[in-house]
């Protein structure tokens, strides 16, 4: 449990604690508007995702990294003449489509 | 202020707390929270209104629930930082997966048992154990 550790003597760990439990994370989410119009929610040092069970009692288990979605377009300019590495050097794209 | 606390400390009064933490598992196990459509709400709320009591417990301040619009509300709490500090913002979840017995549940799904030395119950790992 994420809150029993923040109560008791433990909380004179000095640092400061915001705790959001979200209703929709099994399911299409809502939330993602709530951050964007609400950052004040949001503003810390350290976020920690609290969803991963541990792979053994006694044996906690931290997220520190994700996978995730990216959705993007990528514009990519070179010139329109054929040209080699060789000629440009090589952080010159080649064009590989006519 | 300078943090006096061992590891061993630290250990020692978590363990002091678990069967506190446990019976709130417990409980929490309980709501069928599912918050797919076509599930019922009324779990789902009553779920987020328990939330807001166990972090009220723990001490947590500014306890309350954020109207997500076109969804269900966030719990959110904090406990504001000395001067200073820093701020660690912990996120979790307290919906869950449907669950029937007819999955492959050797128990009720919504009725927490314990055996040997694990607890069985829809939440009880993702991601009410780490309310």
């Amino acid at each position: 449990m994420i809150t029993a550790p923040l109560s008791g003597s433990l909380k004179e760990i000095p640092r400061g604690s915001e705790v959001l439990i979200e209703g929709e994370e099994e399911t299409t989410g809502h939330i993602e508007e709530f951050v964007t119009a609400h950052p004040e929610f949001f503003r810390c040092d350290v976020f920690i995702i609290v969803d991963n069970g541990n792979l053994s009692v006694g044996d906690p288990a931290l997220v520190t990294a994700l996978r995730g979605e990216v959705s993007c377009i990528i514009n990519v300019h070179t010139s329109i003449m054929r040209c080699t590495p060789e000629y440009l050097g090589e952080r010159h794209p080649m064009r590989l489509l006519p | 202020m300078r943090n006096e606390l061992t590891f061993e400390e630290i250990l020692r009064q978590t363990r002091a707390m678990m069967p506190d933490v446990l019976d709130d598992l417990k409980s929490l196990i309980r709501y069928p929270s599912v918050a797919f459509p076509g599930h019922p709400a009324e779990p789902v709320n009553s779920m987020a209104e328990a939330t807001v009591t166990v972090l009220k417990r723990y001490g947590l301040q500014d306890v309350r629930l954020l109207d997500i619009p076109g969804g269900y509300p966030a719990v959110y709490g904090e406990i504001p930082p000395p001067p200073g500090a820093p701020t660690i913002m912990i996120y979790a979840h307290y919906d869950v997966q449907p669950a029937t017995r007819g999955d492959g549940w050797d128990t009720d799904p919504w009725i927490p048992v314990e055996k040997g030395g694990r607890i069985y119950g829809r939440g009880a790992a993702d991601d009410k154990s780490e309310l």
